[in-house]
């Protein structure tokens, strides 16, 4: 259970729940879709804050929408920095 | 996962890649612009290697919210769980001996119009708001998170910033330990913090801010590197 309240699909409105809504129309590999059918939880991390929500993925879809790098290439600097910050998620 | 970034077998301009992501990550106060040539000779193209920066830099915020919130695994994985890091921090250079930027850097944001506006949105969300933290407590905890970065340029930007009170110890505090050791922080490292009286949207504000300067740190020393 999460350290902090977490808002999820279910209960999200408005700001939050275009969020979402935006999130999930995004193409992207299906290792990326949680299979409880909820939003994924680094997004509901972000949820008391709808903008904050948009704001951070915003820049986040800059950085996966176009070519310069791959998503291999992306995902090994992921899993790097992710082994490096001792973060599983 | 990658058990060990050093010992992976890659083509040179992944290893170039996974080099220039550790530099990023762990000090990134000793990027010098040999470090961007070792790329450049290695095939990457300077977008690309702006966009390494971007990539690892984002990251950094995104493995701190995670962990900051303390989010569960929700991914279909055939992966073990991570084993829990024990490591110490780096250690880190005293203030007089911290990065100036050079007078030409090679990379700009600018290459990436539409990375440059998102990032300046949100780090107008996290720098330009008075709540729930105000704005003393914004700057403070982005002096914390600058120092442990040795980011002097943003370190000057607050102004300093130290603590002048129990208060904004604490917050320095737990930006410094989300800076220096995200595998450190769980729920009793907000304890102090709920102390203070903050409710949870206080507590996101703290960790979101946090992981943001992260980012904004490691792109300005990278970039004023290069």
């Amino acid at each position: 259970m999460a350290y902090i309240r977490t808002i999820g699909a279910h209960e999200a409105e408005g700001e939050l729940l275009e969020a979402y809504r935006a999130m999930a129309a995004r193409p992207m590999p299906s290792v990326y879709k949680a299979p409880h059918g909820d939003a994924p939880g680094i997004l509901r991390a972000h949820s008391l804050d709808a903008r904050l929500v948009r704001l951070t993925f915003a820049l986040s879809g800059s950085l996966a929408t176009d070519a310069t790098l791959s998503w291999p290439r992306r995902e090994l600097i992921n899993a790097v920095t992710s082994r490096q910050n001792g973060c599983f998620y | 996962m990658i058990a060990d970034p050093a010992q992976l077998e890659l083509p040179a301009a992944e290893r170039a890649i996974v080099g220039l992501t550790s530099l990023v990550n762990e000090v990134p106060w000793t990027l010098e612009p040999a470090d961007f040539d070792r790329a450049r000779a290695a095939g990457l193209s300077d977008d690309v290697v702006l966009h390494v920066v971007l990539q690892t830099a984002f990251f950094n915020h995104l493995n701190r919210v995670a962990d900051g919130v303390g989010i569960e695994f929700d991914y279909e994985t055939s992966l073990p769980p991570m084993a829990r890091l024990e490591r110490e921090p780096l250690p880190r250079p005293e203030r007089s001996a911290w990065p100036r930027p050079r007078a030409r850097p090679s990379l700009s944001l600018d290459r990436r119009p539409a990375s440059a506006e998102t990032f300046a949105r949100w780090s107008e969300h996290n720098v330009d708001r008075e709540a729930p933290l105000s704005r003393r407590d914004r700057s403070v905890i982005r002096g914390a998170v600058a120092s442990a970065l040795c980011d002097e340029t943003t370190v000057a930007e607050v102004d300093g910033a130290i603590p002048r009170d129990e208060r904004e110890q604490r917050l320095a505090d737990y930006a410094t330990l989300l800076t220096l050791a995200p595998w450190r922080v769980g729920a009793a490292s907000l304890a102090p913090l709920r102390g203070l009286g903050l409710d949870d949207a206080a507590l996101l504000d703290v960790i979101a801010l946090g992981g943001f300067q992260n980012t904004a740190s490691r792109i300005r020393l990278a970039l004023a590197a290069s």
